[in-house]
């Protein structure tokens, strides 16, 4: 409650003239946002400037920020809307990045690796986040949302302006889904250690 | 006898809320298969929640207040000229209307005749007059068009070196 009261004289601060006030913002927000643009634009180079263009929206639409939602949820939801309007209108080229860094898991099932040397490595996290970047645009920004910016559901649904059940339904399948893809790789004992 | 086993939605919502705790405690004290299905998810659970993405670059915050403070001056100027042209708009007709008398002259040259079907003193008549004797208030409303239009000319063109200032010294 107090956060939320603190943020309002913080976005009151702002619309009053103290721009560099929006610095405060962007510390505590630039993690958020970051996650959400770079589990949807695939491009690293773009990702920054796809942020940067982010805050400079949150900023200019700062005066139609309602107090009644918590700002982490509004400036989810510009995050989100910004990254698929971006992805959308370069979709050809996004396409050509994800061949040449990208790793599938049939190029990771053709390596010749002990899966006992990647558990409790860095590999698995490192495999992971790749199987993470394979899944489609909605399921990787539910995990992102709930395991790394420990949202809960009715805050991811205001993001991703889907009903509660659907956000709920896409957790599960999308976690079920990485532990099947991890389990053609590994087996059941190697992940469990 | 056929064990019934949970199911991975079970699992999950356990992990998730510790939702029905007893009896999913219960059942993986009895049971292999599930209890190694609990331990995998597990441990997806605690990677995907250390599964950091690269970091953002060191001067991200920097360059992201320069455009920021970009933004704000454009508003700012924008406002301004909103405002400036509303004053510099009235201080026109103003201007206008001191040399050529044109307010009046529109008036009483293209709706005399409706004005006399519903009486017999003009409205704008008084208008007319008003002006004739207020004539100082006029000349007051024109000196501070002026002013502002001057000063909406120096404005504009001092916000507009900031701009550039800040833009050269962020490339």
């Amino acid at each position: 409650m107090e956060t939320k009261v603190n943020e309002n004289t913080l976005v009151q601060q702002i619309l009053d003239g103290q721009v560099d006030e929006f610095q405060k913002i962007i510390e505590k927000y630039q993690k958020l946002v970051w996650h959400l643009v770079s589990k949807i634009v695939k491009s690293q180079a773009d990702r920054e400037d796809v942020s940067q263009d982010i805050f400079v929206k949150v900023y200019k639409n700062l005066n139609s920020f309602k107090f009644e939602s918590k700002l982490s949820t509004w400036i989810g939801r510009i995050a989100y809307n910004s990254a698929i309007n971006f992805i959308q209108k370069k979709k050809p080229e996004l396409y050509e990045d994800i061949s040449p860094g990208g790793v599938t898991l049939d190029s990771l099932a053709s390596t010749n690796v002990n899966p006992a040397n990647f558990v409790g490595s860095q590999n698995v996290n490192a495999i992971l986040k790749k199987e993470i970047m394979n899944l489609p645009i909605q399921y990787k920004t539910i995990v992102t949302l709930y395991h790394l910016d420990e949202m809960n559901y009715n805050e991811i649904a205001e993001i991703t302006t889907l009903p509660i059940g659907t956000v709920k339904s896409h957790l599960f399948r999308a976690r079920k889904l990485l532990k099947d893809r991890l389990e053609l790789k590994y087996t059941k004992e190697d992940l469990c250690q | 006898m056929s064990i019934i086993h949970l199911s991975e939605k079970d699992i999950q919502e356990y992990l998730d809320t510790k939702i029905n705790k007893d009896k999913v405690e219960a059942h993986i004290l009895n049971c292999k298969e599930c209890a190694l299905l609990l331990a995998e998810y597990e441990s997806l659970f605690t990677e995907l929640s250390h599964n950091e993405t690269p970091q953002l670059s060191v001067d991200f915050m920097f360059q992201t207040m320069e455009l920021v403070r970009q933004e704000s001056i454009g508003i700012e100027s924008n406002k301004g000229l909103y405002l400036y042209s509303i004053f510099s708009f009235i201080g026109a007709l103003l201007f206008l209307n001191y040399f050529t008398g044109f307010i009046l002259n529109i008036f009483k040259l293209q709706l005399p005749n409706i004005s006399l079907m519903f009486t017999n003193w003009s409205i704008f008549d008084a208008v007319a007059r008003y002006y004739q004797t207020s004539a100082s208030l006029v000349n007051v409303l024109l000196f501070a068009g002026f002013i502002l239009l001057f000063f909406a000319l120096v404005d504009s063109i001092l916000s507009r070196k900031r701009v550039r200032k800040i833009s050269c010294f962020s490339i």
